[in-house]
């Protein structure tokens, strides 16, 4: 059984920079300048996509003196979740309802 | 320059640190870690500041709960709430429209309350009432003028005389308001005695105890000076001699809209409904100055210069009148006066004989400061228009409330995020339509009430914003207080079931897409 989950464009906009590499763990800083996704709007996109067990995060240890940097990748379910809602998607994002599996 | 912004950054960094709640602290470190990679200045300081929007919605989300959660951090949600407080913040630092705001929640329970437009005796003798315990004479002292209730005006202006004798002067109003030529006060003597014991220099008392023996003379209907009992016309000569040496003649109108600018204000109340209805019309002693007119016809008619000039002396102190039609007698008086004065003959002709006070007078003199408001009503249409989008923004605020208690009640049985964000936006859009809307409604109705409370004599402001009356409630043709409560009735039903219709539509279960 199929369930519906609606989604901000700004959602949209970061899982179609996350799904462009897949399998590449990327930085917050990345991912703001390819969605163009102030700070205030990227990290509560980052951490529900997180909470919803979507998005894997992990710590990359940094320089002495510098801290360590968060990474990101998506979880097998969120490459399932994103790669159903995108190809639907028209050029302009716009909120939508997407084609998630039950229990979401 | 560069030095200062990042100074400002770390600083910003450690209060969304600091402001952020405990099971987002992961999110925040990775967003500050973040920032050691930003390049640019102003671009670092940029990331700073989304950082702490997003501690701070973080920290309401988790006040509120998980249900707000996801409804608040949301820009489609944030935007159009900034936008509505950030409306609310200019429209109410613009002092017309905080003026005008003043006086629009107890106009709107006075219009709502079965559409009347003062305040009744009741809830007067309630504000009488709390003022006597707070010894507040002022307020006691315009409730009394306000009363309709004729017996229960008179002790109370009593009282409020009681805790301020230079408020003496109200028993004028209150003597003259309830004295009708059908009925008139048992108590009038004892009371004129008072007011001139207060105020002995003034002719109005005169004038008034003069009045009063006219009309126990039941000639009503007889040429002016004439009575059936020689006596009594005596004694009103008698009278109106000692209104004739009076030092000066004082309606203490201007007093009186001075007193009830202050109450009025302090109690939020308009005066456009309050004031208007009970001052301009009823406070001026216009037939006992008529009187008074007449026999000064009759000194000046006497040949007697000596008894001429007294009569131009009175028409110069009528001068002194806040009411234009006082004015325009005294004018006409003093002017007849002084052209047989001039000739030094005796009058001849129709003016001779002429002892009518109204005669010479027009319109115009009558109340001038009617031809504007006659004008402004001409352009009631504007004014019905205006008055129209008034209801409707307040409609609509009422309605943006009214959609978050719907809301409320919906989400006992479902919460959905969704629903919240749907409502929040709505009700954030609603109500900054209805906040301009409202502003520029109330524009005018703002600029003549702040010219009102700072005008140095507000009479003339007053009569200046006389069309605005029509702002307070519906249009002329809805004006019947039924009407105006149907109005509100089918305006708050017609409301409530677009936004049940709107309401169903989102709570309704999402049709799943085929895979």
């Amino acid at each position: 059984m199929l369930q519906l989950v609606r989604m901000s464009f700004q959602t949209v906009r970061v899982l179609e920079a996350l799904l462009s590499q897949p399998s590449l763990w990327r930085y917050g800083y990345d991912i703001s300048s390819e969605t163009s996704l102030k700070s205030g709007t990227l990290y509560p996109v980052l951490m529900r996509l997180h909470q919803r067990g979507w998005l894997d995060a992990r710590w990359e240890p940094t320089e002495p003196g510098r801290p360590p940097r968060h990474l990101y990748r998506l979880t097998a379910e969120g490459l399932q979740a994103a790669r159903a809602q995108l190809p639907v998607k028209n050029s302009r994002p716009q909120p939508r309802t997407v084609l998630g599996q039950e229990g979401n | 320059m560069e030095r200062a912004l990042r100074r400002l950054t770390r600083w910003l960094l450690r209060v969304a640190y600091a402001l952020g709640p405990a099971g987002q602290r992961e999110w925040l470190q990775a967003a500050i870690a973040e920032s050691e990679f930003v390049k640019g200045p102003w671009r670092s300081l940029s990331w700073a500041l989304g950082t702490v929007s997003f501690a701070g919605r973080g920290r309401v989300a988790a006040f509120l709960g998980t249900v707000w959660e996801e409804a608040l951090m949301n820009r489609r949600t944030l935007g159009p709430i900034a936008l509505l407080v950030i409306v609310l913040a200019i429209l109410t630092s613009i002092p017309v429209a905080r003026d005008a705001a003043s006086i629009g929640p107890v106009t709107a329970r006075i219009v709502l309350d079965m559409g009347q437009r003062e305040l009744s005796d009741r809830q007067l003798q309630r504000l009488a009432k709390v003022a006597e315990q707070q010894g507040d004479a002022s307020t006691m002292a315009f409730v009394a003028m306000h009363l309709g209730n004729a017996p229960a005006a008179m002790p109370m202006a009593k009282r409020a005389i009681a805790l301020n004798p230079s408020l003496s002067w109200i028993e004028y109003p209150i003597i003259e308001r309830t004295w009708t030529p059908s009925n008139y006060l048992a108590t009038f003597d004892r009371e004129t005695a008072e007011a001139v014991a207060a105020d002995p220099g003034n002719a109005l008392a005169y004038l008034l105890r003069a009045e009063r023996i006219r009309r126990e003379d039941d000639c009503l209907l007889c040429a002016p000076g004439v009575f059936h009992s020689p006596s009594r016309r005596r004694e009103w000569e008698a009278v109106m001699g000692q209104a004739f040496s009076a030092p000066r003649y004082d309606d203490y109108l201007e007093r009186k809209f001075r007193l009830e600018r202050q109450v009025s204000q302090a109690l939020h109340l308009s005066p456009f409904a309050m004031v208007m209805a009970t001052s301009f019309f009823t406070t001026a002693p216009i037939s006992a100055v008529g009187e008074a007119t007449s026999y000064g016809y009759e000194l000046i008619a006497s040949g007697d210069p000596r008894e001429t000039a007294r009569a131009v002396r009175f028409g110069a102190l009528l001068q002194a009148s806040q009411v234009p039609i006082v004015r325009a007698m005294g004018r006409q008086l003093q002017t007849r006066g002084l052209a047989v004065l001039g000739t030094g003959t005796g009058v001849s002709g129709s003016a001779s004989t002429d002892r009518n006070p109204w005669t010479g007078l027009s319109r115009s003199d009558l109340w001038p400061g009617m031809a504007p408001v006659k004008r402004a009503l001409q352009r009631s249409a504007i004014a019905n228009s205006l008055a129209l989008l008034v209801q409707a923004s307040l409609a609509v605020g009422a309605g943006s409330g009214l959609l978050v208690v719907v809301g409320v009640a919906a989400l006992l049985l479902r919460r959905k995020a969704r629903v919240w964000q749907s409502l929040l936006r709505g009700s954030a859009i609603a109500g900054t339509l209805a906040a301009l809307v409202a502003f520029f409604a109330y524009l005018p109705f703002g600029q003549a009430y702040s010219s009102y409370l700072k005008a140095p004599t507000p009479l003339g402001a007053l009569i200046a914003a006389a069309p605005f009356d029509a702002f307070y409630a519906l249009p002329y043709f809805l004006a019947t207080p039924q009407a105006r409560v149907c109005f509100w009735w089918l305006a708050t039903g017609v409301l409530s079931l677009l936004l049940l219709w709107r309401l169903l539509l989102l709570a309704r279960p999402a049709l799943a897409k085929p895979a």
